[in-house]
């Protein structure tokens, strides 16, 4: 066998290997979403589908699972939006003006990124810091708190993308006149459009993916998050596979499409040192 | 000497600054760091019964500490969140020097496809991982027993749950190292290479000498995000395992959440959720560095 052969077909095993291991449990999980109850449940597990159908998916949209969808789109896009607004401005100031206490906003937004990630130490505090506040179970906690664990990897996304900018850009555009607002908003934002995407991603992800303030914060089914809905279901339905598996299609079925579509955006930005386990 | 109008330039360069990131701070100290501070003057306090709002300062750190059941909770975490770290790593790492020697084309799919189980949410992705490792419906038992070597369910054993426990977690997290450790792996200039190939260096030595001191940075950095994470993951115990059997894979995350809002002992939650938020710190504090330490 000629060296490239070879090459060509460990590769060819290594990507399966990693496809069977990494995407097993959520392919799996579609098909098994897709298939007839009593399939499901059968013993030893057939690979090979007899029909396809989407008996599952009905159920899960009678119960309360579509409202908790939207309500998580909504919060989504909320974080997107003001994560976006506020970051772009810190980012600038960040990256492009010398005041005063600089450095002690640099170190706030920087340790807030794994800080976010910090759930199990946060929610207990948070819980009670929002009861005092009388925030609790109303429709602007989740996207406070989703805002606020989002937006120091926004800051750091765009001021990483800002950075790369020439400052000569910048003084063209104060001899024509334009302060630093359109400078930012006209001359460099546009220049960042990867950056807003990646960070615009990481957001949006980050939001939609949530449950353990989703869990906490808010009572009232109307104000349920996704992820709550899909926990909730996982009491619900028991050993029930065909309805939990659907649920959990439907949830990440906007992560993978916005995968496919700005991956590599993702990936840039993951690796512009922005990174949140 | 300061003329006048460089002092309205500085006060202009700074009223703006601190205006621009306004909104920003506001945020954070509102809502990141503020419960934070405000969880640990609140800890000192009596959150309940009939002593409410009375002061007991750290006695109850004292108390919490001294439990029985607190050493185990510290042991099991430790084993967990020390497990997929190393796992997650070294995995990562594999899979990332695997994928730096592919053509780009390659390179770009398998790692979009590695990356997937990160994005996903911990709760599906602690349920969809039940279901193709752990059920007995699921593919990979069936696929073990036709190569002969019939699996347990993971659940009899406490040691069977942690080993189940740790590979969720490398699994969700895996591709997260990977691309983390492959943009170092990039970064490594290929001269270097060249140049240690023609002075006679192995691979193996080329691999120690140069690739793994260069890529300390990354290394390091993608080890404290893991373990930040891992630390603080509620959903993976609570859905992979449920803290199970007999505790054995409780960790401090599940232990503060099931105590605040199961039991609903907010005074015992919210110590340990403090004593975790130390150990966060550290772990934050080690990031900055890290993460300062390759922009320069």
């Amino acid at each position: 066998m000629s060296t490239t052969i070879r090459k060509k077909l460990t590769l060819i095993i290594i990507g399966a290997l990693v496809l069977l291991f990494n995407l097993g449990p959520i392919l799996w999980g579609v098909l098994g979403s897709l298939r007839p109850r009593d399939e499901i449940m059968r013993y030893p597990p057939e690979p090979i589908p007899s029909t396809l159908g989407i008996e599952h998916y009905r159920t899960i949209t009678e119960g309360g699972f579509l409202p908790a969808a939207q309500a998580s789109l909504i919060y989504a896009v909320v974080t997107v939006f003001a994560a976006l607004i506020a970051g772009s401005l810190a980012a600038y100031a960040l990256d492009r003006i010398r005041f005063v206490g600089r450095s002690v906003v640099m170190f706030l937004v920087l340790a807030g990124i794994p800080l976010a990630s910090g759930a199990a130490a946060l929610i207990v505090p948070t819980y009670l810091y929002m009861v005092k506040l009388g925030l609790n179970d109303t429709v602007f906690v989740l996207p406070l708190v989703y805002i606020a664990y989002n937006l120091p990897t926004a800051v750091w996304v765009l001021r990483g993308a800002l950075g790369g900018l020439s400052s000569e850009l910048d003084e063209a555009a104060a001899i024509d006149g334009a302060g630093r607002l359109r400078t930012l908003f006209e001359i460099l934002l546009p220049l960042c459009k990867p950056a807003i995407g990646a960070a615009a991603l990481f957001c949006f992800v980050g939001a939609w993916n949530e449950f353990v303030a989703g869990s906490v914060l808010v009572d009232n089914p109307d104000l349920r998050p996704i992820q709550v809905s899909i926990y909730q279901n996982m009491g619900y339905f028991g050993r029930d596979w065909g309805p939990l598996l659907a649920s959990a299609t439907l949830a990440i079925v906007p992560i993978i499409i916005a995968f496919l579509i700005f991956g590599r955006l993702l990936i840039s930005g993951l690796t512009k040192g922005a990174v949140k386990g | 000497m300061m003329t006048r109008a460089n002092l309205i330039k500085g006060w202009r360069r700074n009223g703006h600054g601190l205006l621009y990131v306004a909104p920003t701070v506001v945020l954070l100290l509102l809502l990141l760091y503020g419960p934070a501070i405000s969880g640990f003057y609140q800890s000192l306090f009596r959150l309940g019964g009939a002593n409410a709002g009375a002061f007991i300062g750290m006695d109850v750190y004292a108390t919490v500490v001294s439990e029985p059941g607190f050493g185990k909770v510290v042991a099991s975490t430790a084993f967990f969140v020390l497990g997929s770290v190393i796992g997650t790593v070294t995995l990562g790492f594999a899979i990332a020097l695997y994928i730096n020697g592919l053509d780009d084309v390659s390179a770009r799919i398998l790692q979009i496809w590695v990356i997937i189980p990160w994005a996903i949410s911990s709760v599906v992705g602690a349920l969809l991982f039940r279901w193709f490792y752990m059920s007995d419906l699921g593919l990979f038992r069936e696929m073990l027993r036709w190569i002969g070597i019939p699996m347990m369910d993971p659940m009899s054993t406490g040691t069977g749950a942690m080993l189940a426990l740790i590979m969720s977690a490398v699994w969700k997290k895996l591709g997260f190292a990977v691309i983390l450790l492959l943009s170092g792996l990039k970064a490594i200039p290929q001269d270097y290479y060249e140049a240690a190939r023609i002075d006679g260096a192995s691979a193996l030595q080329r691999f120690r000498e140069i690739t793994v001191p260069l890529l300390a940075g990354p290394l390091l950095i993608s080890s404290v995000v893991l373990g930040i994470a891992d630390l603080n993951t509620v959903e993976l115990p609570l859905i992979v395992t449920g803290g199970g059997p007999l505790d054995s894979t409780t960790t401090v995350a599940l232990s503060i959440y099931q105590k605040a809002f199961s039991q609903y002992d907010l005074q015992r939650a919210i110590t340990l959720a403090i004593i975790t938020f130390v150990v966060n710190i550290v772990l934050v504090a080690l990031y900055v560095r890290s993460v300062r330490g390759q922009e320069e």
